[in-house]
């Protein structure tokens, strides 16, 4: 069972004539856990949002299970690096998540929705905050939240950017944990910068800075890290030793 | 008060202000927390078009508003995504080009404007029964579509970049709570007039979102405090024998600053006392 999710071909992005992206090719797999690592403004950012249609190729094509990427929306779950809402806004946690589960106009929630939504909540360690007012929580708090909103839409492809950017180590080891365990059900691209948990629970990796240089297993992933981020990297698993990569010179 | 009931003119005033009032709760929340404030400013303004529009016809100006106002907030909506401009520039924009149609439509029309003021300042007690008619059934759109697409305008309002990635056409959304404010813009015209329009779109749910954290109350919530503010500045003005649009702004903008006030010395008061010094 290995359905092709995502299907990138020859893809260039330019922002105002600068390209973003260039010739893209690129392919996720049913269960496929892969990291996407790269300097600031090496596209990764926009990679995921080609992927949900947010940005537009000038050239190339995108598949997203099979069809177009505005069209393939229903199966793909997103958490945004910094979701652009306004923090003041009057709006229950619980009703945060139960959003993911939208199916289209008219069609209600349920109670499996709510199930799911609380489900989700109960996933990222914010169940007991249901009932507050998203103002309440702290950064890190609400990015457990759209994570659980991602989450509640039971997608088979999940994208996530940066998720543990703001997080602190311990529910970032506990979300690490979930990812692992949700790739049973789902694949997971990741746009990261901790090098750490490549090592440990992603298999593939795709290094991009504008071109994508390398897309394989992560092992092999270490000189292709430093030729993208022109700089010596540090690949170490924490808590798993029997994938402790050694230090690279 | 109640002696007044029996003029006709005050019956329409009261009636004026509780239509006002549904239209400034239901769609003032979405502008509040959506922060549109100025967008719906710019859409007011421009709507001065409309009036001129109206007189240079020969049409009833609040009808030739309608038409005038909708475009003026697709106008504003689309302009700064298509054209890249900021939201700001464009407000700047279409507000100005707005009024400077209806001061020519206005200088074109044959013979004086009759209750020119009136458009641009409002006249609650002056509201005409066909007016009161036009405010109801644009009250009965907002309504209706309000309660159909609860969902889809709370989800553009608070996340517009998720609402189109779980499949929401966020945009068009966004553009129809647009034409919403441009038809309470219609309704609450005769009550404060052009200028002074925003004022309500504003202040009856800034003061509300003080005591609720759920939009739906807050909606509620605003629409009430809309009718008990606009029904007292309205005696108040009838007293005094002030503008009634002025006089309806200046009590919410009192109320709001007291409200405001009377949160902070909740909030201080609540504050556990530190160590001093």
């Amino acid at each position: 069972m290995s359905a092709e999710l995502v299907r990138l071909r020859d893809v260039w992005v330019h922002y105002d004539q600068v390209p973003v992206l260039e010739s893209i090719d690129l392919v996720v797999e049913e269960n496929d856990f892969l990291a996407v690592i790269g300097p600031n403004g090496g596209g990764k950012t926009t990679l995921l949002k080609l992927i949900l249609g947010l940005v537009q190729p000038t050239r190339g094509e995108i598949l997203v299970c099979g069809r177009s990427p505005e069209e393939g929306r229903c199966s793909v779950g997103y958490l945004a690096q910094q979701s652009p809402f306004d923090a003041q806004f009057p709006i229950h946690v619980f009703d945060v998540v139960l959003m993911g589960r939208y199916r289209g106009l008219f069609r209600r929630y349920k109670k499996e929705d709510r199930r799911a939504a609380e489900e989700a909540l109960e996933r990222v360690g914010m169940l007991p905050f249901a009932k507050r007012q998203i103002s309440e929580l702290s950064g890190g708090q609400q990015q457990r939240v759209f994570l659980a909103r991602a989450l509640a839409r039971q997608t088979r492809l999940l994208l996530l950017d940066e998720p543990t950017a703001s997080v602190d180590p311990k529910t970032q080891q506990s979300l690490y944990e979930l990812l692992s365990r949700l790739r049973e059900q789902m694949a997971i691209v990741m746009v990261t910068h901790d090098t750490g948990v490549i090592a440990a629970y992603v298999e593939t990796v795709a290094c991009l800075n504008g071109k994508l240089f390398y897309h394989g297993s992560s092992e092999g992933s270490l000189e292709k890290l430093e030729d993208v981020y022109q700089c010596p990297v540090e690949l170490i698993a924490h808590g798993h030793p029997h994938r402790v990569f050694r230090e690279h010179e | 008060m109640f002696e007044l009931l029996q003029y006709e003119f005050m019956r329409n005033g009261l009636l004026a202000a509780v239509l006002v009032s549904i239209a400034c709760g239901i769609v003032g929340s979405f502008v509040v927390v959506k922060r549109i404030v100025f967008i719906s400013g710019g859409i007011s303004h421009a709507a001065f078009g409309g009036i001129g529009l109206g007189y240079w016809l020969g049409i009833e100006p609040l009808l030739a508003v309608i038409p005038f106002s909708l475009l003026a907030a697709v106008g504003i909506g689309l302009f700064g995504r298509e054209m890249k401009v900021s939201d700001d520039t464009a407000i700047g924009v279409l507000w100005t080009m707005g009024m400077a149609l209806g001061i020519l439509f206005v200088q074109l029309s044959p013979g004086y404007a009759p209750d020119l003021m009136s458009y641009l300042f409002g006249n609650i007690l002056t509201v005409p029964a066909g007016d009161l008619l036009v405010m109801l059934a644009l009250d009965g759109i907002i309504l209706i579509l309000v309660l159909a697409l609860y969902r889809e305008f709370a989800a553009v309002s608070f996340d517009e970049e998720f609402a189109t990635v779980i499949g929401m056409p966020a945009r068009a959304l966004s553009l129809l709570l647009l034409c919403l404010v441009a038809l309470s813009v219609v309704v609450l015209i005769r009550a404060v007039g052009i200028i002074l329009v925003v004022a309500l779109l504003t202040m009856p749910a800034a003061i509300g979102r003080q005591y609720t954290h759920d939009l739906k109350r807050l909606m509620l919530l605003a629409s009430l405090i809309g009718i008990a503010l606009t029904t007292a500045g309205l005696w108040l003005s009838y007293v005094l024998d002030l503008a009634s649009g002025a006089t309806i702004i200046l009590l919410l903008g009192i109320v709001f600053f007291l409200s405001s006030g009377l949160q902070r010395y909740r909030a201080s008061s609540r504050r556990v006392p530190g160590p001093t010094r």
